[in-house]
């Protein structure tokens, strides 16, 4: 492998790691929505909210 | 501090929140926008002292005696917590309405400050209050507020009286004592109502000056008349989003989709000529096809879905959302469902996860669990790139065919609700009362405010979920079951393709049996953007929208044959990934909305076999008139659709037998 292959690995490792974090945080801070806490203005009123302001 | 926002529904509460906290909830022109509670500190250039102010709004209601479930959020709250003050916020034109609520909460011993809101419509209606009147015969501070307005709106005032109020040992005193809140017979509670009301007119006709004659019929009553109307109502709303589509879809949309697709494809060039020939070809589609092609493709999209959720949100804020609320409840009523069922299947155009939560406002079970299962059914955001992606790669980027999506969802949704009306065997009927509130001019920040706080979530969900899945689907596609690197002509050797391939036997009376496509709908159920991202990946298309003709990429021939089916195929695919079961996260709503596993199976079982059942019709019959014969797979097609349907029928046939059984049917 190249440096140039090592470096697009580390690229695509980044954003998936990075990816997979906000996936985590979110699901964990009990947003409904798969990977996004604000998949509408609408999710905050019918309870998809941080827990944390709950 | 506590402080209580209360009033009746679309009083205005979550705007004078929004006005007097700086945030920014979500604020519908009609009732039942707000369902719980919600919290927020007074911001500091109307609390330049810096009290702990804290202000919570509540859900509207008419009644300390609640009739629906929000209502019963705003009287828990105000017994069990007693905030130390209420804002009564009261429609100034629609005084008397509002003051029945307000003679109740004066009751409660707890500072009341009455917000005279929307006093600028009552001044344009002809509408004026002797404000220190009903000041006095209330024994509150009455303060009048245009929450609307950025300036000279009452809110300083307002708030300086909410502090006064709630730093007086003064307890509050009532003008009427009629036991707001105690459990009362129905003769006793008639009694004390009737009382209140007398009290509450009494009253209005002291302090309230109405320049126009009620007889007289206002525009809005003549607009009303037309919109509402029992025929015309419904091709009005089909124009209205005829246009809609139009605009986001074929004008203006694709004119802002044209340079931001410019831009995703010079980020895709620039990072391809850095990568340059020496890098593996592997990885190098890892990041290029999978990653920025993948997403690349969905976000593609993103403009088209800004301008109509613009224009979406300009129309519920005019006022005329609520309207179609009204013309759909006929037909609604008639299938068994709740008037109330409108408003999720509206919200659920958004998202269908917070228009399955919506559903917690019906009471009856069985039509609360109908529309939760019916509600996914709307095409939601998610939804809108493969509505436009199939529209133009089969029909020239036609507004129609987004505009026919909605009114099939409709059609689909009445027919399932009969469906599982006689399924259940429930026929109670409820009725849907909504108090249609005001037209007026849309509000271009709002409106600006939504679509940006949806463009905000697709885009964090396009650089999370749909980037993880299309990486997963690049990785799948590039090797076999021995990690051996898939030969370029060889891609149905990949463990992608092996493990679509059995699925896609299924597709194929529905004409689209290639493994691509079965991949792409599984993908689909982890978030709906995923099949346009899936299928981009899968026939390595970077971009679907052309930069250069506001056209899909080399004109939708080329697509259409890269995509290798024809336009019926192309429509069915499309009707497939819109009725079958929603996305993973809009299930978990709908499982703790139902609260009944039985419910949450019946349901993915019934959108399973609508998507099937649709997606072959619409195949079959397509090639029909397109081409003059059936279609592929017809025969093992119309098996399995015989036996989706024998089955429906024979659980329809047993639910009305068990009602006759238990006489809840007298008619046959």
């Amino acid at each position: 492998m190249s440096t140039a292959d090592f470096v697009i690995v580390g690229i695509v490792v980044l954003l998936i790691s990075l990816a997979v974090y906000k996936i985590v945080k979110d699901k964990k801070r009990g947003t409904r929505c798969c990977g996004c806490n604000a998949c509408c203005e609408h999710s905050e009123q019918f309870g998809c909210m941080d827990k944390s302001q709950q | 501090m506590k402080v209580a926002l209360a009033g009746n529904p679309n009083c205005g509460k979550t705007t004078l929140f929004n006005a007097i906290t700086g945030k920014i909830e979500h604020v519908g022109n009609w009732p039942g926008v707000t369902v719980e509670k919600k919290e927020g500190k007074v911001k500091q250039s109307l609390n330049p002292n810096n009290e702990n102010l804290v202000v919570v709004d509540l859900p509207g209601a008419y009644s300390m005696s609640p009739y629906t479930s929000e209502e019963t959020v705003t009287k828990d709250f105000i017994q069990n917590e007693r905030p130390d003050v209420i804002i009564n916020i009261v429609d100034s034109t629609n005084l008397s309405r509002s003051l029945f609520f307000s003679t109740q909460l004066l009751e409660l011993g707890i500072p009341i400050v009455v917000a005279l809101n929307k006093s600028d419509l009552a001044e344009k209606s002809g509408i004026t209050i002797n404000v220190p009147v009903l000041s006095e015969k209330l024994k509150c501070p009455v303060i009048r507020t245009i929450s609307t307005k950025a300036t000279n709106n009452g809110l300083p005032e307002l708030i300086k009286a909410v502090i006064a109020a709630g730093k007086s040992d003064k307890k509050q005193e009532a003008p009427l004592k009629l036991s707001a809140t105690k459990a009362l017979s129905k003769e006793e509670s008639e009694k004390v109502d009737k009382k209140r009301y007398t009290f509450v007119n009494s009253l209005v006709t002291e302090v309230e000056r109405k320049k126009i004659s009620p007889e007289r019929q206002t525009i809005q009553d003549q607009a009303d008349r037309i919109i509402t109307h029992k025929w015309l109502g419904i091709p009005i709303f089909a124009a209205v989003i005829y246009l809609v589509f139009s605009i986001s879809q074929s004008w203006v949309g694709p004119l802002l989709a044209d340079v931001f697709v410019g831009w995703i494809d010079l980020l895709y060039e620039g990072v391809a000529s850095l990568l340059g020939e020496e890098v593996n070809p592997v990885l190098g589609a890892l990041l290029l096809d999978g990653i920025i092609g993948g997403v690349g493709a969905v976000i593609g999209f993103l403009p088209l879905i800004m301008v109509l959720f613009f224009c979406l949100a300009l129309l519920e804020d005019s006022g005329y959302m609520a309207r179609v609320a009204i013309v759909m409840d006929r037909f609604f009523k008639k299938v068994g469902l709740s008037g109330r069922s409108i408003i999720p299947m509206i919200v659920g155009t958004g998202c269908s996860i917070p228009g399955v939560m919506a559903t917690r406002t019906i009471k009856n079970a069985r039509q609360r669990r109908t529309t939760a299962m019916l509600t996914p059914f709307m095409p939601c955001g998610a939804k809108l790139p493969v509505i436009a992606l199939f529209a133009g790669v089969f029909f020239g980027e036609k507004a129609w065919v987004g505009t026919s999506m909605y009114f099939l969802a409709i059609l689909v949704i009445i027919i399932s609700a009969l469906i599982i009306r006689q399924i259940t065997g429930d026929y109670s009927k409820s009725y849907f009362i909504m108090e249609l509130p005001k037209y007026r001019v849309p509000s271009i920040k709002r409106a600006t405010i939504s679509m940006f706080s949806r463009a905000k979530a697709f885009i964090i969900k396009a650089g999370t979920i749909i980037l993880v899945c299309n990486a997963v689907i690049q990785i799948l596609q590039s090797f076999d079951w021995q990690f051996q690197v898939v030969a370029e002509n060889a891609p149905e050797t990949s463990i992608l393709a092996s493990l679509a391939t059995p699925l896609a036997i299924l597709f194929i009376p529905l004409g689209f049996g290639l493994w691509q496509f079965a991949a792409a709908a599984v993908t689909g159920f982890i978030a709906k953007e995923n099949v346009v991202g899936t299928l981009a990946v899968t026939f390595a298309v970077s971009n679907f929208i052309d930069t250069e003709e506001f056209a899909l990429v080399g004109g939708s021939a080329e697509v259409n044959a890269i995509f290798g089916i024809s336009a019926a195929a192309g429509l069915a695919y499309l009707v497939f990934n819109l009725f079958t079961p929603p996305c993973f996260a809009a299930i978990g709503a709908m499982n703790s909305e139902m609260e009944s596993r039985k419910w949450l199976f019946g349901a993915l079982g019934f959108q399973l076999g609508m998507g099937y059942v649709l997606a072959f019709f619409v195949y079959q019959i397509g090639t029909l008139i397109t081409v003059g014969t059936l279609g592929e797979g017809f025969g093992a097609g119309l098996v399995a659709v015989a036996a989706i349907i024998g089955i429906v029928v024979y659980l329809m046939r047993k639910g009305r037998r068990n009602k006759q059984a238990s006489g809840q049917i007298q008619t046959v």
